[in-house]
């Protein structure tokens, strides 16, 4: 053998290797699913954690698992949030005073497992998320006791009136389990919880819910594999025998479901998403986001005197160019016109929107007597790309009424930090309903968690606070919508809060599939899902 | 006193007899001082990021409750003064435990068990296809000195080293899956695909000791892209010191000798050329290796890879300290191991290290 | 009986800004079996490029070497053939022409399956080691183990293994401590006698040169231009380049050194002065070597020269020379 063949041989034989595996698995590429599997690409990072409905996330990419393997007291039906429905209570009755509320639950359900559900087992459940002190635990604070008169019958009591509670039911993390079986794994509904409950890690290699899907595995970030509850006590069986939920990179979700059958992707942006569109076989559906994005100012002088000055702040308010800002947020983007988003109990229409005007704007900045105004703009990088544009857009719109504004992008860990402890001046952030009511609203009003931290305590709009206390504790839902449509009307006008845009979200999925629809609670049913 | 003199005795003649033995132990020895070293740094400089754990980790709600902050410091043991963090974590540390992560609510050793294999597939296969296409290139490139072969060559390596390892997965995806759909898309194995028994944790080894014939075509299929994307900077790495660690033995005259003694032209290029090469490549190699390791970050990401890189960046964005001290110091635990290896090779393969 | 045997050769190579350089102009000479012919010149005088095209280690531009009546072909990739094992090489540098990471046994065993192949007989490491003076312990021994004397002996013991008939020795002693390169040296000697191998020795060294070997031939600028027996040329060179080289020499047995007498330097190979490519410096110059090259003159008794001197119209300034044309 001549001695310049062999380095090229060596080359050439890894070349073939390759090759030849590439060639012997032609077969088995891009096949996403087969009949029977359906498989979803999410951005979520999956960890035990999120296995369990009482520690786990409440963000988006986490529900939808909470809500195919476990069921809830109520729910809603036909994406109408503003009238919870029964699920695995039957029937419920709150008292006259909106403080006792009591359920009636189905006698016909059982647990993946094949136990029966009790009344027993929604008191543990809605415990242990109370004393385990994490995450998702706030969604009890209020409630007094749980208690289980019969086997069939659960009675919730709260310190004061709380006409959201049926709302808070809906939400995924109020999730019923087997109490017996997470007893036997370490689980607590005890005082103590936050200490002794170690249930979490062993929650993520088995469900102990009503869904229609359990879990069968989850390795590591990657996949969550559901199989369908063979107890599943609804009347609607799931079409698909096993769900793949799979963490994929959005830049990678787009090839995916290019190639996939009875695939659905969630996290692909807007903008290629509608340029899917003219693919075929695939269906793409265009949708503004629940979760809020709002821009505030500080009112606190001590953090920064241009941002607390009145003027200033309404400078702001017709300064900003809101129509520029939603097709900055892109296809399906829709404009806040109030802090509440669309389709939930006291929403505005988007007519009642504040209108840019940039004379008036101009006039409050003049009157406002301070020379070459400045705002530093905090906001978070690595959360959405449509921030930073954003960003951008608010300070170039600004600088034409006169305001300067100066981009402070901050990592999430550290930005999030100041921004809770009300120490920005001015930030761009954004607020996820944590169950589709407008008491969730209640964060924007003067003392409220966001209020706070735009330093816009309780004290400085008593007439503000005690309309909102009013509308909290409103009991009829028919009044409670009114009054809340009033509270942003004047919110809109003397919140230092400007709701700006709720942001485009897409689905896209394989055009054999139907029913896959968007919830505002627990953004995708896959029991739903069917192939047409 | 005996003992002592006994010891020392000892000592010098295990010297003398397995010098290669005595220096791995003195260098491992030394790996447990590095070790306590990094986690020093890394719990400092963890500690140093002006971010809350609580706040990360709790939902915006939560974090507003004092209770809910509470319960996750004393939990995770941050309610207490740093040093004393800091020895309680070396306590444990020392006993084996990592501590439990924030995350996954798993002691931070388990998932370092079942996260490390993967990376480890992924990153073995990749300096595989590196060593042998870095080399077998540097080689022949070597050979024909500034031929067609060698300048396409250096061309190729130069855009190896230059393009973004994002862009270039990305790509790869693009024409290898979607548009020829000759190779898989992300993850390690398909979503229909039931995944065989853990034995070592290698989706190829396993499906292998399994039976699995169908489940090893797949995992190796899966393999493919995300190894090959993430050897290409480092074959062009290992190309460009190959050739030059060539042509630099060409240039002696005892391969010359060899040749004018009419040996077989393997035996010149295996025996001298290769033999004499090897030690830059091995140290290339070396380097090449935390090359890999930081590019899982990315491309685990966007394989769906579920690995080392993909639990630190995750355990980064929610700052869970002891997941991130855990990652930090597998990492350099690894890193540490192979330049020992490196060293190890030196010895062997050169004589003048080894009895010197 | 000529066992190495060049003839017009030519060695141009191109510098990096594309001037050719004609390293060797037109060089022949010869070796016989167990003679030694010591090659010297100043440095850049293209010995080392003739040495390199005498083994084949460079492809010759013009001309051609024989070895052994056969073309020698060009030392590459492809594997020597087995006829071209007899004509083997010593290099200069003694630290890169062993193999660092190699036993120096395995390495002198090189190749000897090739020799066998040829000869249908197989040396053994120690008997090498032993003609070139060294015990047979050192076989296990790393080349950084060696001083540099020991070293060239195992290049020696190398080249020896492949049982050849002749060796080119580039500088073999340039790297090694006086005291040394006297040993060597007449390990040389007795090893072209014992064995009968023909060596082309080429050195700067004079004093090494007029130690061992036979004939002596003197190079300048690319060109050869006395050769004569070593004794006679050393005692009367007629060359006036041989002439100022020689008595430089202060005394025979110390170390020779540049012949500092002679004014101006070198020219560059690239522009070799026109004629007589020593014109510019030989303190006979007449105007004929100004423009035309000499040819070389054969000067009887084994001697030559190339030089207007031994031309037919200098018969008389030198001597006992008979000067005929000799064409080339």
């Amino acid at each position: 053998m001549r001695i310049r063949n062999v380095g090229v041989l060596a080359g050439l034989l890894s070349f073939v290797s390759i090759v030849a595996a590439c060639g012997s698995t032609g077969s088995s590429a891009g096949s996403g699913s087969s009949g029977s599997t359906l498989v979803v690409d999410s951005k979520f990072s999956f960890t035990s954690k999120d296995a369990d409905p009482a520690r786990g996330g409440v963000d988006f990419t986490a529900v939808p698992l909470f809500h195919a393997m476990y069921d809830t007291l109520l729910t809603f039906a036909n994406n109408d949030y503003t009238k919870p429905v029964a699920s695995l209570a039957s029937s419920f009755t709150p008292s006259a005073d909106d403080k006792t509320f009591t359920f009636k639950l189905r006698k016909d359900v059982t647990f993946s497992n094949g136990d029966p559900m009790t009344s027993a087992d929604v008191v543990f459940s809605f415990l242990r998320l109370q004393n385990v002190k994490d995450t998702p635990s706030y969604l009890m604070a209020g409630v007094t006791s749980v208690t289980a008169p019969d086997t069939s019958t659960v009675v919730i009591k709260t310190a004061s009136p709380d006409p959201a509670l049926p709302f808070v039911l809906t939400n995924p993390a109020m999730a019923v389990t087997n109490a017996k079986q997470l007893q036997a794994h370490g689980g607590t509904d005890a005082q103590d919880g936050s200490k002794t409950d170690s249930a979490t890690s062993w929650l993520g290699t088995a469900s102990v819910g009503t869904g229609p899907y359990v879990l069968k595995s989850y390795s590591a970030s990657a996949q969550v594999v559901l199989t369908a509850n063979p107890h599943y006590w609804g009347p609607n069986k799931p079409h698909y025998k096993t769900v793949v939920y799979s963490a994929v990179d959005p830049d990678t979700q787009a090839l995916n479901i290019r190639r996939g059958t009875n695939a659905v992707a969630l996290d692909i942006p807007t903008t290629q998403a509608s340029g899917m569109k003219s693919l075929h076989g695939l269906s793409v559906q265009l949708f503004s986001s629940p979760i809020s994005l709002f821009l505030f100012m500080n009112s606190n002088p001590a953090i920064s005197s241009t941002a607390a000055n009145p003027d200033i702040q309404n400078a702001v308010r017709y300064g900003l160019d809101y129509t520029g800002l939603i097709s900055l947020a892109g296809p399906g983007s829709a404009r806040a016109a109030g802090i509440v988003p669309p389709g939930f109990l006291g929403a505005l229409p988007q007519s009642d929107a504040i209108k840019t005007d940039l004379a008036k704007a101009k006039q409050y900045v003049q009157h406002s007597g301070i020379q070459n105004p400045t705002l530093q703009l905090h906001y978070q990088t690595g959360t959405s790309a449509i921030v930073q544009t954003l960003a951008s857009r608010i300070q170039s719109g600004l600088a034409q009424v006169g305001i300067t504004v100066t981009l402070t992008p901050q990592s999430a860990i550290v930005g999030l930090q100041d921004y809770r402890a009300g120490k920005d001046a001015m930030g761009l952030f954004n607020w996820a309903p944590d169950y589709p009511d407008p008491n969730d609203y209640l964060a924007f009003i003067p003392g409220g968690t966001v209020g706070l931290r735009a330093g816009w305590p309780a004290s400085a709009n008593p007439g503000l606070a005690a309309q909102a206390a009013a509308a909290a504790s409103t009991t009829v839902d028919r009044d409670r919508g009114a009054k809340y449509v009033a509270l942003q009307h004047e919110l809109n006008l003397a919140s230092p809060i400007y709701p700006l845009v709720f942001p485009g979200e897409s689905i896209v999925s394989t055009s054999n599939l139907s029913g896959v629809q968007f919830s505002s609670v627990w953004y995708l049913d896959f029991s739903q899902i069917k192939n047409k | 006193m005996t003992m002592a003199i006994l010891s020392v005795r000892a000592l010098k003649r295990a010297r003398t007899r397995h010098p290669i033995a005595v220096f791995v132990i003195r260098r491992l020895l030394a790996l447990v001082a590095l070790a306590l070293g990094i986690s020093l740094v890394s719990f400092v400089l963890t500690h140093l990021v002006p971010g809350n754990p609580a706040v990360a980790n709790l939902g915006q709600q939560a974090s507003n409750d004092p209770a809910a902050v509470h319960a996750f410091e004393a939990r995770y043991g941050l309610d207490k003064p740093l040093p004393e963090q800091y020895v309680i974590y070396v306590g444990h540390l020392l006993h084996g435990d990592l501590g439990v992560s924030e995350q996954t609510q798993r002691p931070v050793l388990t998932d370092m068990v079942s996260y490390a294999p993967p990376t480890a597939e992924l990153a073995l296969t990749a300096m595989f296809i590196a060593v042998v296409v870095g080399v077998g290139l540097g080689l022949s490139a070597a050979l024909r000195h500034n031929g067609w072969l060698d300048r396409t060559v250096r061309i190729f390596t130069l855009v190896g080293v230059s393009i973004p390892i994002f862009w270039f997965a990305l790509l790869a995806l693009y024409i290898f899956y979607l548009r020829f759909g000759i190779l898989p898309g992300v993850g390690r194995l398909a979503p229909t695909v039931q995944p065989p028994p853990t034995v070592t944790g290698f989706a190829t080894i396993d499906s292998l000791l399994a039976g699995q014939w169908s489940t090893f075509v797949d995992a190796v299929s899966h393999l493919i892209l995300p190894a090959v994307v993430l050897a290409a900077p480092v074959t062009s790495l290992i190309t460009r010191f190959a050739r030059a660690a060539v042509l630099e033995v060409l240039g002696n005259d005892y391969v010359n000798a060899a040749r004018a003694k009419g040996l077989p032209t393997h035996t010149v290029l295996l025996r001298h050329v290769l033999r004499a090469a090897l030690s830059s490549i091995i140290t290339v190699a070396g380097l090449a290796l935390a090359n890999v390791l930081t590019g899982t970050v990315l491309v685990e990401r966007i394989f769906s890879w579920p690995g080392i890189g993909q639990y630190a960046y995750n355990s980064a964005i929610n700052l869970d300290l002891p997941s991130i001290m855990g990652a930090t110091l597998f990492v350099a635990i690894v890193y540490t191991l192979t330049n020992l290896v490196v060293d190890v090779l030196y010895t062997v393969i050169d004589p003048r290290v080894r009895l010197a | 009986m000529t066992v190495l045997e060049l003839v017009d050769v030519e060695v141009t190579y191109e510098r990096s800004d594309g001037t050719p350089v004609g390293a060797v102009a037109g060089v022949s000479l010869s070796v016989n079996p167990g003679e030694i012919v010591g090659l010297v010149g100043e440095t850049g005088c293209g010995k080392s490029s003739l040495a390199r095209a005498a083994c084949g280690l460079t492809r010759v531009t013009a001309g051609s070497v024989h070895f052994d009546g056969r073309p020698v072909r060009p030392l590459g990739a492809r594997e020597r053939a087995v006829q071209d094992i007899g004509l083997q090489m010593v290099f200069q540098n003694p630290y890169s022409s062993l193999n660092p990471r190699r036993r120096v046994g395995d390495q002198v065993a090189d190749g000897m399956r090739r020799t066998k192949q040829r000869d249908g007989q197989r040396l053994t490491v120690e008997t090498l080691l032993e003609r070139v003076g060294l015990a047979p312990e050192v076989a296990r021994l790393f080349p950084f183990q060696l001083s540099g004397g020991q070293r060239q002996r195992i290049a020696l013991a190398r080249a020896l293994a492949a049982r050849p008939s002749v060796i080119v020795l580039d500088e073999p002693l340039s790297a090694l401590d006086v005291s040394v390169q006297a040993q060597v040296a007449n390990l040389l000697r007795n090893l072209a006698d014992e064995l009968g191998v023909g060596m082309l020795l080429i050195s700067h060294d004079l004093a090494i040169v007029h130690e061992v070997a036979d004939r002596t031939v003197v190079m300048y600028l690319g060109r050869i231009v006395e050769t004569g027996p070593t004794r006679e040329l050393w005692s009367r060179p007629l060359h006036p380049y041989s002439t100022a080289l020689i008595g430089a020499i202060p005394t025979v047995g110390t170390v020779g050194r540049l012949p500092e007498a002679l004014i101006g330097e070198v020219p560059d190979p690239a522009q070799p002065p026109s004629g007589c490519r020593f014109h510019p410096r030989c303190s006979a110059v007449m105007d004929k070597c100004r423009s035309i090259d000499p040819p070389t003159f054969n000067q009887g008794d084994g001697r030559s020269m190339a030089c207007w001197l031994a031309g037919p119209d200098h018969l008389g300034r030198l001597g006992e020379s008979r000067g005929q044309w000799h064409p080339s």
